[in-house]
């Protein structure tokens, strides 16, 4: 029965996450149309947004020599574009990957990352780089890989969850075993490879969204598009299981089939969006905390809430990454670990306080 | 669909010599007689011409070190280079600085030895290219590399078409002593440059030539042993590596030839026991910075020199005993300057059997006729010590 | 005291200078008109070098009448005074002209190599008839000015280098 205050703060709070999630779509926005005029050709921002313009309508634009002459409309729509909505698709959907996550694992620290996911998508690319070998041929070589391995890590958590239960201690251990197994693999593929195939191993693993192009934004936007709804609609689930297991299964959520099942998703959206980028960190354990913060944790908001805060945090990143050494593109990978340093560094303080 | 031969007036696909008098006369006609004839445009007209010259009035289909094959109906005028090696060998054969219009970063970074690119857009690298640029300058051309990095090569190409279809992409070593000469050749009859390829091979092939015959002559177990040493410590060359290659070429035999992995780290007392009877260390990168095209001293060689021998028990080894420890930079030894690195390595191996070869005459011609450089051997660059 | 053996800055750039001008006039083609009179006309012979493929527009001086060429017909194209000729392979051009003897002076021309993007006036050579003696002084030949450029530079060279 809730009391006056308590439908206030309840008011209070409701009101608060409709403004900070309607803010954050705003701030999206914003930055998605500065990013769009951002890179190292020489286009003014009135050429970018006309370029934007001129690939949705073509004959209704009228380009100025200039723009035909640098090929403007090329760059933004053959470039940038893909790149910039590339950028809040994987921000958004490793934002949600983490909230499930750590939902699931009870644990705030846990990220997709610390499952292993990320250390054997890696020694997927790996092995695909130098040893010239993998599942799909041709140039889905590296992504075919590095998507199998990942799908592979995860299937492994479980299967060694269901053998000795799935709680979070034991995914979390399982996840780390995973992770130093990979690692151990990919460092033993980068000695024994030869010094070209290092460099490309090294680079794919900073995590760059340099790789992006309309068919894949087309495949991770399928994936997101069609698997998040399905997380929204079970949120109330993840609520529960927060609580704990007993909790949870005397509330009739089916424990270990939603814990299998939230699993499986993140690391789905996860492996889809790794699979293309490398591994770019820290977006999916700092966008939920940040989120935390401010509107709770209340998963039937919390999750499409950091889900935007993963947004804007990448494609702010790759914005930076795009212009902060001027004609270097910095990896948006090496990007997300500097922003890991002033949010652990917040952490700590706050640690300290408390 | 390939573009039409420009000037093709009957567009039959060959363009001969009354259609291209056609098209000269029209041209002149309408800009300094006051015609009103259908001129081409003055590029047509230059396309045309080359087209002619160079092509016998035909497209062109060519195939790259890769395999694959293009089809070109017009001379490659603005040219992006991501292979910094390939410009040295495009050098060689006369093409005009002009027709570049964008250059990997290391080349900006080297204004001694690439004086004339310096004002060219900076692409990146391989690994790290940038995009904007490359679009920016509208490339007809771009050139990768054939067997280094492929992954990273074909993303620069898929990116690259997805955001102009109309580049060409060519991938070609320019390093690689056993596809060489094809591809001297095949770059010469894509710019043009038939005549200039020609001397260059010639030059190319007097020298490896010089080297091969007498090389050849050698019993495989007669072969002197090398230990070949890169730029870190203890760092090998083993089976497949381009130094060991060349080490070959040059009638040496690796000792860790045999060795997998490309560049292994070797055991100092495995080098002792196979008492090599030559030692050779590659310098300028890694641990060893120094020396090239803008270094005059040599005084980092000679420390380098001393540390080796100094090495404990490594006074044992024949080489360091009989004094034919050598340093070498990798200028000269990797990348498409390479004969000129094998000469010196031929020189050291067999010195009796090479006495009349002169390195360093072969590298002054180089760098006076093929690459076009006011750079004097006798005052500046450090290369190989003892020499 | 200069040491001889370092190439400083200005030695370079002065030696720069030196092998441009040296290249120059060696690298570009160039096209030269001799005029030789005829019975009642001029025959001109256009000498080509190094120029495989380009166009040579000659105008022609007032009182000249086109009376002929032995270049093919379908690399020539006459136009009032204008005569435009197409360049593929051929090292020399001739043609005839009706007119007076006095009209050799006023003979123009460009040409235009194809293949390097150069153009250029076509040269005047040294009369062959001894009647044309005191005719315009001829315009400088690439060598001479080459040689001029040389001496210019080693009276430099040796002011500044000395020892």
């Amino acid at each position: 029965m809730m009391t006056d205050t308590g439908r206030q703060e309840y008011a209070h709070l409701t009101g608060k996450r409709a403004f900070f999630i309607t803010g954050l779509i705003l701030i999206l926005i914003a930055l998605a149309g500065v990013a769009v005029t951002l890179g190292s050709a020489d286009l003014s921002v009135a050429d970018s947004y006309r370029a934007v313009l001129a690939g949705l309508f073509p004959d209704a634009v009228d380009l100025p020599d200039r723009m035909i002459e640098s090929n403007a409309v090329g760059i933004v729509w053959g470039w940038r574009l893909h790149r910039v909505l590339f950028a809040v698709v994987a921000g958004f959907g490793l934002a949600i990957a983490g909230s499930v996550m750590q939902g699931v694992l009870r644990n705030p620290l846990a990220s997709p990352f610390t499952l292993g996911i990320a250390s054997a998508a890696s020694c997927g690319a790996s092995v695909a780089i130098i040893l010239g070998t993998g599942v799909i041929s041709g140039s889905l070589l590296i992504i075919g890989n590095a998507f199998l391995f990942a799908m592979l890590a995860s299937a492994a958590i479980y299967g060694m969850a269901r053998l000795r239960g799935m709680e979070s201690e034991t995914l979390i251990l399982a996840g780390i075993a995973l992770m130093y197994l990979f690692s151990a693999v990919t460092s033993l593929l980068q000695y024994l490879g030869t010094a070209d195939k290092v460099q490309e191993v090294v680079f794919w693993m900073f995590g760059s969204l340099d790789k992006s192009s309309w068919p894949k934004l087309g495949i991770v936007s399928v994936v997101v598009v069609a698997v998040v709804p399905i997380l929204l609609w079970r949120a109330w689930d993840l609520n529960a299981l927060a609580e704990g297991d007993e909790v949870a299964a005397s509330l009739g959520v089916p424990v270990e089939r939603s814990m299998a099942g939230f699993m499986l998703a993140a690391s789905l959206i996860t492996a889809v969006i790794i699979c293309f980028t490398g591994t770019i960190g820290f977006i999916g354990l700092v966008a939920p905390h940040i989120t935390r913060m401010v509107i709770g944790t209340d998963h039937r908001t919390l999750l499409p809430a950091s889900g935007l805060v993963g947004a804007v945090l990448l494609l702010g990143a790759d914005c930076l990454a795009r212009t902060a050494i001027p004609g270097t593109i910095i990896p948006v990978g090496i990007m997300t670990a500097f922003l890991g340093i002033p949010f652990f560094l917040y952490l700590f303080m706050k640690r300290r306080d408390g | 669909m390939v573009a039409a031969v420009p000037c093709d007036g009957d567009g039959d696909g060959t363009l001969t010599a009354p259609e291209l008098a056609t098209a000269i006369l029209d041209s002149l006609d309408a800009r300094y007689m006051g015609g009103t004839v259908a001129a081409p445009s003055l590029t047509d007209l230059q396309d045309a011409a080359f087209v002619y010259e160079h092509w016998d009035g035909r497209a062109l289909t060519i195939t790259d070190t890769s395999g694959r094959t293009t089809t070109l109906t017009r001379p490659l005028n603005r040219i992006a280079l991501f292979n910094s090696d390939a410009i040295r060998m495009m050098r060689s054969i006369g093409l005009e600085p002009d027709r570049v219009v964008g250059v990997a970063k290391y080349v900006l970074e080297d204004p001694v030895f690439y004086p004339e690119y310096q004002e060219k857009a900076n692409l990146g690298s391989v690994w790290s290219p940038d995009y904007e640029q490359t679009a920016s300058v509208r490339p007809d051309a771009v050139f990768l590399y054939a067997s280094v990095s492929e992954t990273s090569c074909a993303d620069i190409e898929k990116t690259l078409r997805a955001i102009d279809p109309a580049i060409h992409f060519f991938r070609i070593d320019s390093f690689r002593p056993a596809v060489y000469a094809d591809e001297v050749r095949t770059l010469g009859l894509l710019l043009g440059k038939e005549e200039e390829a020609r001397e260059f091979l010639a030059f190319h092939e007097d020298v490896t030539g010089t080297v091969a015959d007498v090389v050849d002559t050698i019993p495989d177990e007669d072969r002197v042993p090398v230990y070949l040493e890169t730029w870190n410590a203890y760092k090998s060359a083993g089976m497949g590596s381009g130094y060991d290659e060349k080490v070959w070429l040059a009638g040496g035999r690796n000792i860790f030839g045999e060795n997998p992995v490309e560049y292994p780290v070797v055991d100092p007392e495995a080098v002792i026991s196979r008492n090599p009877a030559v030692i050779i260390k590659i310098v300028g990168a890694g641990e060893t910075t120094f020396g090239g095209y803008d270094d005059d001293d040599l005084a980092s060689f000679e420390s380098v020199l001393r540390s080796i021998e100094n090495r404990p028990v490594w006074d044992r080894i024949k080489a360091v005993r009989d004094g034919r420890v050598h340093l070498i930079h990798s200028k000269i030894i990797g990348g498409p300057d390479y004969f000129i690195g094998t000469a010196y390595l031929a020189k050291w191996f067999y010195p009796d059997l090479f006495a009349d070869l002169d390195p360093r005459a072969i590298h002054q011609r180089y760098l006076d006729e093929f690459q076009r450089l006011d750079y004097d051997l006798d005052d500046h660059g450090t290369f190989v010590y003892p020499a | 005291m200069l040491n001889s053996s370092i190439v400083t800055p200005k030695r370079a750039l002065l030696l720069c200078i030196l092998v441009v001008v040296l290249a120059a006039p060696a690298a570009a083609g160039s096209i030269e008109r001799t005029i030789t009179p005829q019975e009642g006309g001029l025959d001109i012979t256009l000498t080509v070098n190094d120029i495989p493929v380009g166009g040579i527009v000659e105008t022609l001086p007032e009182g000249c009448t086109w009376m002929g060429t032995d270049h093919p017909e379908d690399r020539t194209r006459v136009s009032g005074e204008k005569v435009a000729f197409a360049i593929i392979g051929e090292e020399t051009i001739t043609y005839q002209v009706q007119g007076p003897q006095d009209a050799a002076e006023a003979f123009a021309g460009t040409w235009e190599d194809l293949l390097t993007g150069d153009s250029g006036v076509v040269g005047l050579d040294e009369p062959g008839n001894p009647e044309q003696a005191d005719a315009t002084t001829p315009p400088s030949t690439p060598g001479f000015g080459c040689a001029a450029a040389l001496a210019a530079l080693a009276v430099l060279c040796s002011r500044r280098c000395g020892r």
